[in-house]
């Protein structure tokens, strides 16, 4: 395994419509690290993850996965090459059922092993229990640990989650960061969404603060933590 | 056991089935010339149905049905061609015609899915309508059937004709329900809710959705070839935006995305058609006053507002079992 960035954002800017939504964000996620970008509503979070997913087009700047320039990929490409993104509000497709929710993301291993239907299964009971259930019959948390294993089964050379933890009960944003952190130490690289400071700050290693579209501050975890006057005008907590 | 949507819609598609080949063989030559009508615009609806399962809506169908029309009536005329073997180019030419139309069609999607689809069929319709080929606006008869006289089937017959049609209506509609559970199927079904969502699991939505424009395009040939068939004429009428629109209502009328629905609102507006035409001067404007009325009162169509019936029923009878909270 090479070291270095995976992913490499550099001054990139985001229009919807006529607002400038990201305004020059450059920041980096290196291989086998977590990265978790954090901010209050509005401050272009989402934007940054659609944007590196190519879902809404970057006007200006550069994204790189593996050294390599992303221009001009569309966002299925970018889904082959081994950025899986898990969205907003537990995006599984509700008329589908839990295995065919997984089936139609399902890409082998490069290297064989890696995440297969039975993996996922014998690691998400909850999932197996239900395979054949459609995806409307299964409660938020379920939605979410699907939402997870559906971007597994990809398996991808980096996880993109876009607030994993929204809407859910405490006891499950437990297992969602339980599972997170289990995936870290299998060495899996993630950029993280997160309003849930704690959570965030948990499995993060970096922690990029963003704040009206700019980066505002960025260091690790525990700088954070520490970092009482960023916290309080930044994030509100 | 309770009985489930695809049950119940299954169970419909096969009483429609069962029911129309019983009646028609007892019914009279005219009302047989109705049933295979009725056949050929539920083929052309279920073409039409079956691109709306990856969420795109034509408004320009009849392109497709004219094409099938005038490539069969056109090889079988003016080349001389096997019926059966201009059946097979028309079918080849839906697919092409699809694949190329689909190549700028379904990058668009929504209102301008509707326009380009729209443009396209207006394009068919303005060049057979001047085309010397065909005899421009005038038409070219002269069209003929298949030829099954060495299965003992003389198609000519209108009940012989009728009952043709009809099974192969049921055979396009088990090819679509086939279809719908096949892997690229739910994919479609996955598109429909949600393309972006497809895209961030590495699906490429084009390939999917020109993939059905184009397998619909064939149906829709088919369905043009056999039209050309039953009136023995070609007519630039075939290609107008009324083709599209009529049987953009018997879809929804009958429910769109359910299939079934498709066929009965087709069956439907024949037989509207022909009592509303025979008593009425303006029977458009009856036949719209309907379709207003059932929109109003089925806004899912016919199938599509019984299938939710059943699913609020279902849920009534079965609620959810509570949840652990560990989930």
């Amino acid at each position: 395994m090479t070291s270095g960035n995976l992913l490499a954002v550099d001054n990139l800017h985001t229009y919807l419509g006529d607002s400038h939504i990201i305004q020059g964000v450059s920041f980096a996620v290196p291989r086998g690290k977590v990265v978790a970008l954090l901010g209050r509503n509005g401050a272009g979070k989402t934007t940054t993850l659609r944007s590196i997913m190519r879902l809404v087009p970057p006007r200006s700047g550069t994204i790189t996965l593996d050294g390599k320039t992303t221009e001009g990929l569309r966002t299925y490409e970018l889904a082959r090459r081994g950025l899986a993104f898990v969205q907003e509000t537990r995006a599984i497709f509700p008329s589908l059922s839990v295995e065919e929710n997984l089936a139609i993301a399902e890409r082998k291993a490069a290297a064989g092993g890696g995440w297969t239907l039975e993996r996922v299964f014998n690691d998400f009971p909850s999932l197996a229990a239900r395979r054949n259930n459609g995806g409307t019959q299964l409660s938020g948390g379920e939605q979410q640990m699907l939402a997870i294993a559906r971007a597994l089964i990809a398996n991808p050379q980096m996880l993109i989650l876009d607030e994993p933890s929204e809407g859910l009960a405490p006891l499950i944003v437990r297992q969602i960061a339980d599972l997170l952190n289990k995936l870290k130490s299998e060495g899996m690289t993630m950029l993280l969404v997160e309003q849930n400071f704690a959570l965030a700050t948990e499995v993060a290693d970096d922690v990029v603060v963003l704040g009206k579209g700019r980066v505002r501050w960025s260091g690790t975890s525990a700088q954070l933590r520490a970092a009482d006057d960023i916290r309080h005008t930044w994030l509100g907590v | 056991m309770a009985m489930t949507r695809n049950n119940l819609r299954l169970s419909i598609g096969v009483a429609v089935a069962v029911l129309a080949l019983i009646t028609q063989l007892s019914t009279g030559a005219f009302a047989q010339e109705l049933f295979a009508e009725a056949a050929i615009l539920a083929v052309f609806a279920l073409s039409l149905d079956l691109l709306a399962r990856s969420g795109l809506v034509s408004f320009g169908h009849a392109g497709f049905l004219g094409l099938g029309a005038y490539t069969f009536g056109g090889l079988a005329v003016l080349q001389n061609w096997p019926p059966s073997l201009a059946m097979a180019a028309a079918l080849a030419g839906g697919i092409v015609s699809g694949l190329i139309i689909g190549c700028f069609a379904v990058r668009t999607s929504g209102a301008f899915f509707i326009m380009v689809t729209l443009a396209v069929a207006e394009m068919f319709f303005s060049w057979v309508f001047r085309s010397p080929l065909f005899n421009g606006a005038d038409g070219m008869g002269g069209v003929p059937r298949l030829d099954m006289r060495a299965m003992g089937l003389d198609l000519n017959n209108p009940k012989n004709f009728a009952t043709f049609c009809i099974l192969i209506c049921i055979c396009v509609w088990i090819f679509a329900e086939y279809i719908i559970v096949t892997p690229f199927g739910r994919t479609l079904d996955a598109i429909r809710q949600n393309a972006n969502r497809v895209s961030a699991v590495g699906g490429r939505v084009f390939s999917y959705r020109l993939a059905a424009f184009a397998l619909s395009g064939a149906i829709g040939a088919l369905s043009g070839a056999l039209k050309a068939q039953h009136t023995n004429f070609l007519s630039p009428d075939l290609a107008t935006w009324v083709v599209s629109g009529d049987v953009l209502i018997a879809v929804v009328i009958g429910g769109m995305g359910t299939f079934v629905g498709g066929i009965i609102g087709s069956g439907l507006l024949v037989y509207l058609k022909e009592i509303l035409s025979s008593n009425f001067g303006h029977w458009y404007l009856f036949l719209g006053g309907i379709f207003i009325g059932v929109a109003l009162i089925l806004p899912r169509g016919i199938v599509g507002s019984l299938l939710d019936w059943l699913d609020r029923r279902n849920a009534r009878n079965n609620p959810a079992p509570a949840r652990e909270e560990e989930a």
